[in-house]
């Protein structure tokens, strides 16, 4: 039932959370992997499976950046929801293939709309 | 915004500290199969490796970035092995069509790779050494310490750490 509250990937009406991932410079997603953003209110989760922009120079294997997801929820919906992020990420400046998992509570309240900029694959970057 | 923001957990394969740093004895190699070996059941272990320098090398063969940086360690393995080189390869699968043995087999025929290679298809030792990135490179020394530690592709593409690293084995293999 609580599947029913939820989101999805764009096409819902008022979207009350939008996630957008930002990566540092040259860090894109690889498109060999689903990344996934999970939802979770309470123990029901859905899972949407993050698009984006395809590098014109590899289009197959490389998204330059994701789509925000856009996340809708009823009306009257306020609480805590959880999200779960895994992420296949390819570091163009330093050659380096990871995957990321990072999780984020939110507080959704009725009626707002809220905007989240998750900034992603910054871990790659710091050195040994 | 930031209000509602309560936790911010980054969990990961990854996170922060590294468990393997230079100066430490790296956690024993576990698992398998191994692959370029005479059985697939036993492999080389570090301490059995202790007089040679060993890189350690965390890739996975559809990696490109991985599988620009097998010329390098060739070249390394064939210039250096008689002066007490090692390397061994630990296989960490990141999807699902990494993980059957046939495949990896089958890229270590057609690049050539004939070093010992662990096939970590648990992330049993990727998780041990707190390792986070393909490629990764770990070079240890004739006494089984870590000296060295490099992330990230090692080719004509990206040549700026070779110098370095080429020069550090050079001198550890000099270490008696």
């Amino acid at each position: 039932m609580l599947l029913a509250l939820l989101l999805a990937a764009a096409p819902m009406p008022t979207p009350q959370l939008t996630v957008t991932f930002s990566t540092p410079p040259e860090v894109h997603f690889n498109r060999r992997g689903d990344s996934t953003l999970t939802v979770w209110l309470g123990k029901t989760s859905q899972v949407v499976t993050l698009n984006g922009v395809p590098d014109p120079t590899d289009p197959r294997n490389v998204y330059l950046r994701l789509n925000p997801a856009a996340l809708a929820f009823p009306a009257n919906f306020s609480g805590p929801v959880k999200l779960s992020a895994r992420l296949y990420l390819c570091d163009a400046q330093n050659g380096i293939c990871t995957v990321e998992e990072h999780e984020k509570q939110i507080k959704v309240r009725a009626g707002r709309k809220l905007e989240l900029v998750w900034k992603v694959g910054e871990d790659n970057r710091l050195q040994f | 915004m930031k209000r509602t923001l309560l936790l911010s957990t980054a969990l990961t394969l990854l996170t922060s500290a590294c468990a393997v740093t230079s100066g430490t004895n790296p956690p024993t190699l576990i698992g398998g199969p191994w692959l370029n070996t005479a059985s697939q059941t036993t492999g080389p272990s570090l301490a059995g490796l202790r007089d040679k320098v060993v890189i350690v090398n965390f890739w996975v063969y559809s990696c490109i970035n991985c599988h620009n940086s097998l010329p390098t360690l060739k070249a390394w393995y064939s210039k250096y092995r008689d002066q007490g080189l090692e390397i061994i390869g630990i296989h960490t699968p990141e999807f699902e069509s990494d993980k059957p043995t046939q495949n990896v087999i089958a890229s270590l025929k057609q690049d050539g790779v004939t070093w010992p290679i662990l096939q970590d298809n648990d992330l049993k030792n990727w998780r041990a050494w707190n390792n986070n990135v393909w490629p990764a490179f770990y070079i240890i020394d004739r006494s089984g310490k870590v000296r060295q530690f490099h992330r990230g592709e090692i080719s004509s593409r990206f040549p700026q750490a070779i110098p370095g690293l080429e020069a550090n084995i050079r001198s550890l293999l000099a270490e008696k």
